[in-house]
This record gives structure tokens, C-alpha cells and sequence, in this order.
């Protein structure tokens, strides 16, 4: 299928909204970008970055990728911006600031949010987050970066670890391998399972996947661990969180009983679920996985704002 | 005064206007909040008659007003076997099923506490109907993405 041209003007606020296709198409663009074949292909364009709370690593990332391929940007980095304080509503704020730039990219700490804003803004929306629901671009570059290892997403054996309830980055990571023939070990604490939307999603695709409570001999044949941060705050009980937290950390130690060419991923920051002394592994992707945010992202706003085709 | 006499008085014929029939007992008074109709010429209601179909069912009789399909289908979320009659010149011009619509415009509330909808005023909520049978309807706030089983309480 012939995608050209096809993204221009599009929002990308949810992989419910992505078919196989077009995540296949942005990947290719994702890697022409990284292979310098769209070398100043923003150029001209002016991006709104609205983050309505608090982000480093998605904010720095959007705005260097905007930036080293020709682009413009402005925006807020938290909703201590005035006219918010003063009450502002979501919508006016999203219709006031379409007409200053050729695409928005907004983080907003209420789910539905993107979509809200894509309802009345006049350029796109890319979502950089919503809540607890989605993270698309985190998605689109954790593809990215498996597929630029592998070779090909089909036929891995992907675990997913820590906080898979409340983490969107696993939520959305899940319904994009959703579209892969792909086989998904569900690693996490009985009060932090994957929510059951999201596996309902998975079997209607017929995505085989297992639940397990911690690291077993099956985790042997993984290819890749993804992994996230189990947050203290989501334990009432801290002496539970005590229990549970070591069971979800790599180490060396760890990676002893793992396949040798297993690849560690986390959408960082990481605080302790990852032990400094697996950095210098092969094994770690984590840092590279952050680094092809550039290209990921450089593609997707080229191609909504029909900097790319 | 026999229960045959009264039964005139409990739900009278009306010459012009819509008959929502066979509704779930007891969600005549929730049908009424989905549709918005309490501004809409007089609106009478019965509740707990006996029914043949379901036992018990509600009654809705709205004088002078011809609710449209595209309207009445709003009370298959709660009813799906409430049946529709319009009445003109005391006659039955038209009789119709209530169908469980695709999407469910600003009724509902989604039951996510942190959903936009739930958050700013100029936000109205949406539900896609993802499934459904008889008794129940599950719907995905267009929103937030979570799905729900939307029930009574649900409604604004």
C-alpha cells in the first residue's frame, strides 16, 4: 500500500488509530531520517511543544529532534503557565495556540487529553502522553529499536516487566506488538498486572501471551526484557513493596540465568530496576533505545506536518 | 372502583405524540434523563405494570412531541426491548425497535476520575458501543480508551 502523503495533516494520538501499515511506513521514514536521507526537512516548520506537566527525557528529546533537522519550536515545560492558572480551558488553549505552528506536541496528566485537543485544533496533535492511557512515540521508538536489532519484530519472545497496570509506556508498547506475531511473557506483582482491556486487545489479535509473577526458567528464551519502574506509591503496604520490588530488578546476577543475547529495554528513568553494572553489557539497549527518540520523532512530525511525504 | 376502571387514569391514551413502550421496569425515570425530554410538551409515566414480555415494564407518554429514531435509539442502552410508537391523529402512524446506537453522545459520564470529560467543562463525553446483549452494554470512552460497562448511574 502506497502511503505517500498519507500522514499529512494526521494526528497521532493512540496505536487504537495505527494500523500495521502505517507503523510500518512511519518505521521506514524513522530509518531514512537516521540514515541522514531528510537532513533539514523541518525546516520552515514551527512546533508547539505544550507539556502540561512535568517531562524531561520526552521534552528534551521532541525539542532536539525538532531542532537538528531545521525546525522551530515553542511551548510550555509545566502548567504553571499563566493562562492555565488562571483557568483556562484545555480546548481555548489548544484553538489559540493551532493557529501559531504547524503541528502541537502535548503531555497533559488527564487521559483523553490528545484527543480532546485534536477535537478542536487546527494542525495536528502528536500525543506525547496522556495520563495513564498512551505514549505512542515511546511506542513507535521501542519498534524502532527492536526491529533496528533484530532485523524483524515477527517471531520475538518479549517480556514485559515491573508496573504494567498504571504504566502507559507498556500499554501502548503492547497494542503496537499487537500488530506482530509476536509471543509476550507478562512479568509483574498480582496488584500490578496488565489491565485487562489491554489483554482483551491482545487475544482479539490472537497475541499469545503468558502472566507470571517474577523471573522463571521460561524468561530463558526471552529476546528481549522490557522493563519499568514499580513505584512505591502504588502499595498502600510498604513492607509489600519491600517484598515485591528486589523480584523486578536486572543485574548481573540476573543476566546469568537469562539468554546470553537477551536486550534490556526501559523508557528510563530508571531509579533501581536496572543495576549501573549492567550499562556496559551487550545486553543493555536502553540508552540506544533513548537515542532513536531523535529519529522516531523527527519522522512522525515531518510527516503529519508534510515536511516528509 | 375496579382496577379495570382506574386503568384509564394510570396511563391515558394521548392523540399525538410518542408511546415508549415495554421499557425495563423501573428505568422510565433514567430513559427520561437520557433523552432530555422534560422540557418537551407533557410527559406522562407509568411504572411497574404488569408485562407479559418481561414481567414488570415502564411506560413513557410524551404529548405532542415525534421523538426521531436516531433519538429513541439512546434508550436501548438501558431497554433493548422498549418498543416505539408514534402516534398522530390517535392513530399508530409508525411503530419501531429501539437499536443500540454506535456512539453515545454527551449522556454519560465516564467513570475514569482522571478522563478529560471528567475535568473540563467544555469537554463532552463519547462512548463507542463495543458489545452489547440483552442486559448489558459495554462501551470505550472515545476518550480515555477504557472500556466500561455502562450502567444507570452512569447517566448525567
Amino acid at each position: 500500500m502506497d502511503l505517500t502523503g498519507h500522514f499529512i495533516g494526521r494526528n497521532i494520538i493512540s496505536f487504537r488509530d495505527l494500523t500495521k501499515d502505517e507503523i510500518e511506513y512511519i518505521l521506514q521514514k524513522a530509518f531514512e531520517v537516521k540514515n541522514r536521507q531528510h537532513e533539514n526537512a523541518l525546516a520552515g516548520k514551527v512546533l508547539a511543544t505544550l507539556f502540561f506537566e512535568p517531562s524531561t527525557r520526552t521534552r528534551l528529546s521532541f525539542e532536539a529532534a525538532i531542532t537538528s533537522i531545521g525546525g522551530r519550536f515553542f511551548g510550555i515545560a509545566d502548567s504553571s503557565s499563566s493562562s492555565i492558572m488562571k483557568g483556562e480551558t484545555l480546548k481555548d488553549t489548544i484553538k489559540t495556540v493551532s493557529g501559531y505552528c504547524d503541528a502541537i506536541i502535548m503531555r497533559h496528566p488527564y487521559e483523553g487529553a490528545a484527543r480532546a485537543a485534536a477535537d478542536v485544533s487546527s494542525v495536528p496533535i502528536i500525543n506525547a502522553g496522556d495520563g495513564a492511557n498512551q505514549h505512542p512515540t515511546q511506542a513507535l521508538l521501542d519498534l524502532f529499536t527492536i526491529k533496528e536489532t533484530f532485523g524483524n519484530i515477527d517471531g520475538l519472545n518479549i517480556g514485559l516487566m515491573g508496573d504494567l497496570k498504571y504504566g502507559r509506556t507498556v500499554h501502548s508498547l503492547s497494542m503496537a506488538l499487537a500488530h506482530y506475531n509476536v509471543k509476550l511473557t507478562l512479568i509483574a506483582p498480582k496488584l500490578l498486572r496488565m489491565p485487562k482491556d489491554v489483554k482483551e486487545h491482545l487475544q482479539s489479535r490472537n497475541v499469545a501471551y503468558d502472566e507470571i509473577e517474577c523471573i522463571n526458567e521460561e524468561c530463558k528464551k526471552l529476546d528481549v526484557i522490557y522493563v519499568t519502574r514499580i513505584q512505591k506509591e502504588r502499595f498502600g503496604d510498604l513492607q509489600e513493596y519491600e517484598r515485591v520490588a528486589g523480584s523486578y530488578k536486572i543485574s548481573k546476577a540476573t543476566l546469568a540465568d537469562l539468554n546470553p543475547n537477551v536486550k534490556i529495554m526501559h523508557p528510563l528513568p530508571r531509579v533501581d530496576e536496572i543495576d549501573p553494572d549492567v550499562d556496559d553489557t551487550p545486553n543493555a539497549l536502553y540508552f540506544h533505545q533513548a537515542h532513536n527518540g531523535i529519529p522516531v520523532r523527527q519522522a512522525l512530525v515531518s510527516l503529519v506536518t508534510g515536511a516528509i511525504k | 372502583m375496579s382496577s379495570n376502571s382506574q386503568r384509564s387514569f394510570k396511563v391515558y391514551k394521548i392523540d399525538n405524540g410518542t408511546v415508549i413502550d415495554h421499557i425495563n421496569s423501573s428505568m422510565a425515570l433514567k430513559i427520561i434523563d437520557i433523552l432530555e425530554i422534560k422540557k418537551d410538551g407533557i410527559v406522562s409515566i407509568g411504572m411497574n405494570f404488569d408485562s407479559a414480555v418481561t414481567g414488570k415494564k415502564d411506560i413513557i407518554k410524551i404529548e405532542n412531541v415525534h421523538l426521531d429514531k436516531k433519538h429513541t435509539d439512546m434508550i436501548a442502552i438501558f431497554s433493548p426491548q422498549a418498543t416505539i410508537n408514534i402516534i398522530k391523529d390517535s392513530e399508530v402512524v409508525e411503530k419501531r425497535q429501539v437499536e443500540v446506537p454506535k456512539v453515545i453522545n454527551k449522556v454519560l459520564r465516564c467513570p475514569n476520575p482522571t478522563c478529560v470529560t471528567n475535568k473540563y467543562h467544555d469537554c463532552d463525553s463519547k462512548f463507542i458501543v463495543e458489545h452489547y446483549d440483552e442486559n448489558q452494554t459495554y462501551g470505550r470512552c472515545y476518550y480515555c480508551e477504557r472500556e466500561t460497562l455502562i450502567t444507570p448511574d452512569l447517566v448525567k
